[in-house]
């Protein structure tokens, strides 16, 4: 492998690994145990007992992130992106659990609130996961079916270990009328090259400010790293998305997203974009505590916040709108200059409200579904057969 | 375990300034000293050892004793060949056997048992028997307390300040911590108003770059401070809506414009105009009260006539 290459391999190991007993012979689990040999598998009969040893450690969280557990998913794989609130416009994704947990660290992230002790929990019966698959995509026959990892944990950066695009990339592309989204902020895509997406998977990285990725995105690929990978992720075939999520603001914004969104341009080309997101930071008001303990150096939670319709804090409506229409002016300048037609630019914002919509494009979607059918023939209109 | 039998000492004989085994903190004596002059003393206090008494359980009613001069206490004496950290743990659970400790004592508890414990050791076998969580993170917050300004100890010990606010006074630094607790002790906010100011301050010293003593400082600030105390209340609420406005400037330039806008409507002091909540969004109220016809056609007017004014309507959305 040349030194090209080498970038786009995560050397990320976990330091701690945890086995349900009840999944333990499974040979999806004995792979896994094969991939780790360093590591002394402890058995569990259930989360609580690692949850029992996490609490003795000085930084909880620090210690679950570095903590692999294998287990069965008891609950249900696919779920429709929790959009939460009806006064919040949704792209109605299905997002696919199979990893729940998260081993990179970003300061802002949510899942610090929402997953005791930030355990990386990866499910390993994987033929329910497919069985689940095949029940949903029957239950949505004639509908195009967009499914996304990377809700509760980055797609690609256990990936080297867990060889789920190996099973899933296949299992899309062989497929009609669906998609599959891997999100991710590393530069861990080794594992998709040779996997023939043919136009139904789209890799796509969450960016921001050069300063906000370096200062809060830890254990991250740098944005440099991200955008070669993205570069090297169309080569083989993937179409591109961007997420600017979560938006931040500080003195000197402007000038360092501006930059960002031009470097979208000069990395991937327009038309094989799938789309480009934008979210203002949003977070749940007991982040704020454990930011202050674990990141006493970070500074964004002391930005002006307001209880959104969905409990999370986030920047007053004036702010955002702000933010969202520089954002979308520069997004605009470049689609243009590619000489692209606006109206097949796929800019959207997550998890917004109408009234911001309608401040920031001049109109707001009628309604959810309007946001996902936008979505869904970007994808459709676009894909190769 | 080997006592000896109960028998007087001369409280000159014992020191409650050797502390090791104290644990008891900020507690008023005068209740303990009224008991003591009427009935005298009913409890031995314990001591450690008979060669060089030192006090296990009892420092109160030694304290007690010495101010209201008792020359002696029934005491009884633990053998001499007893570990230390054995005695301590005798020491607490006499104490936990008749008191809740406050935060304060919670705090010289862990600090105490420290010196004979593995921190694993204290959080499993200590910490539940102090109702507490065996959380490291719980720990280490504890432990933290003895190291605020004595004021702000003292103001946890007796109630005045919230233990809630312990998180957000470790935030300060040393100077910000004591100017935050005099603060707090000048205008005595609720509970909830105690984490709520020290969250604002601390967020105001990281975004802005300021200390709390020169916020304090600040003009608007020291005229709410300087104005009578027996307006206490209202001082409070002045100084909650400095701090809010300072916390959260884009939502006040959008009441400002809110309230600009509502002033062009008009409407007379039955008739609200209610705005989205945080300013979010489009959708407004009107909301009016009325106690017969007459009075519901009044406000049915007024609104009628400010439809005829198409431009005094539009500044509310933009």
């Amino acid at each position: 492998m040349g030194i090209e290459k080498q970038a786009f391999v995560r050397a990320s190991r976990p330091r701690r690994l945890f086995v349900q007993r009840s999944v333990r012979t499974l040979p999806y689990t004995q792979d896994l145990l094969r991939a780790l040999p360093e590591l002394e598998a402890e058995p569990v009969d259930s989360e609580a007992e690692i949850h029992t040893l996490l609490d003795r450690e000085e930084a909880p969280e620090s210690a679950g992130k570095q903590c692999l557990y294998l287990a069965r998913n008891p609950n249900r794989f696919f779920k429709l992106c929790p959009g939460l609130v009806p006064e919040l416009a949704c792209c109605e994704v299905q997002v696919l659990n199979s990893t729940v947990g998260c081993d990179l660290d970003c300061t802002y992230c949510f899942l610090q609130t929402y997953l005791p002790y930030s355990l990386v929990t990866h499910f390993v019966n994987l033929d329910d996961m497919l069985r689940e698959l095949d029940a949903l995509l029957e239950s949505r026959r004639g509908q195009f079916t967009r499914v996304c990892t990377g809700e509760l944990s980055d797609s690609l950066s256990l990936d080297h270990l867990v060889h789920l695009s190996r099973r899933l990339v296949p299992e899309f592309a062989r497929r009609k009328r669906v998609s599959l989204e891997l999100k991710t902020k590393t530069a861990n895509i080794a594992p998709l090259e040779r996997l023939e997406p043919k136009g139904r998977v789209i890799v796509s990285w969450t960016v921001n400010a050069e300063s906000v990725s370096r200062r809060e995105e830890l254990r991250c690929a740098s944005l440099d790293g991200r955008f070669r990978a993205a570069a090297q992720a169309q080569a083989w075939g993937y179409r591109i998305g961007f997420h600017f999520d979560p938006i931040i603001h500080f003195a000197g914004w402007e000038e360092e997203y501006r930059r960002t969104v031009e470097r979208i341009f000069d990395t991937v080309r327009p038309e094989s974009l799938a789309w480009i997101s934008l979210g203002c930071l949003r977070f749940d008001p007991r982040l704020k505590a454990i930011v202050q303990r674990r990141f006493p150096g970070s500074r964004f939670v002391y930005g002006e916040f307001i209880p959104g319709p969905d409990g999370k804090m986030r920047y007053p409506e004036a702010l955002r709108v702000e933010l969202f229409s520089k954002m979308k002016e520069w997004v605009y300048s470049q689609w243009q200059r590619a000489g692209l037609p606006l109206e097949r630019l796929p800019l959207y914002l997550c998890m917004e409200s109408y009234s911001v919509w309608e401040k920031v494009f001049g109109r707001a979607p009628r309604c959810r579904a309007d946001v996902a059918e936008a979505l869904d023939d970007s994808v459709e209109q676009n894909t190769w057969c | 375990m080997k006592l000896s039998p109960i028998r007087q000492v001369e409280t000159r004989a014992v020191d409650p300034a050797r502390d090791r085994f104290r644990i008891s903190w900020g507690r008023p004596l005068e209740a303990l000293e009224r008991s003591l002059r009427a009935l005298g003393c009913l409890q031995p206090i314990l001591l450690w050892s008979e060669r060089n008494p030192e006090i296990v359980s009892g420092f109160r009613r030694v304290e007690a004793a010495k101010r209201i001069g008792l020359d002696s206490l029934p005491a009884m004496f633990l053998a001499e060949e007893r570990e230390e950290s054995e005695v301590f743990t005798l020491a607490l659970d006499l104490f936990l056997s008749t008191e809740r400790p406050h935060p304060v004592e919670q705090s010289i508890i862990v600090r105490k048992l420290e010196a004979y414990f593995s921190r694993d050791e204290i959080l499993e076998r200590f910490f539940p028997r102090l109702g507490l969580n065996a959380s490291a993170v719980i720990y280490r917050r504890i432990r933290a307390i003895r190291d605020l300004p004595e004021r702000a100890q003292a103001a946890l010990a007796d109630g005045r300040l919230n233990p809630a606010c312990v998180p957000s006074l470790e935030l300060l630094c040393e100077a910000d911590r004591r100017a935050a607790t005099e603060l707090l002790l000048t205008l005595r906010p609720s509970k909830s108003a105690q984490k709520e100011i020290l969250e604002y301050l601390h967020d105001l010293t990281l975004r802005d770059g300021a200390a709390v003593e020169e916020l304090l400082k600040e003009e608007a600030v020291q005229e709410i401070l300087r104005r009578q105390p027996a307006n206490l209340p209202q001082q409070r609420e002045a100084f909650r809506q400095w701090l809010k406005e300072r916390r959260f400037p884009v939502l006040h330039r959008s009441k400002r414009a809110f309230e600009e806008a509502r002033r062009e409507w008009q409407l007379d002091s039955r008739t609200r105009l209610v705005p989205p909540p945080f300013y979010e969004g489009k959708q407004y109220e009107i909301r009016f009260s009325f106690r017969d016809p007459e009075e519901f056609k009044k406000r049915l007017e007024q609104l009628e006539r400010l439809g005829r004014h198409p431009e005094r309507l539009k500044k509310l959305w933009e």
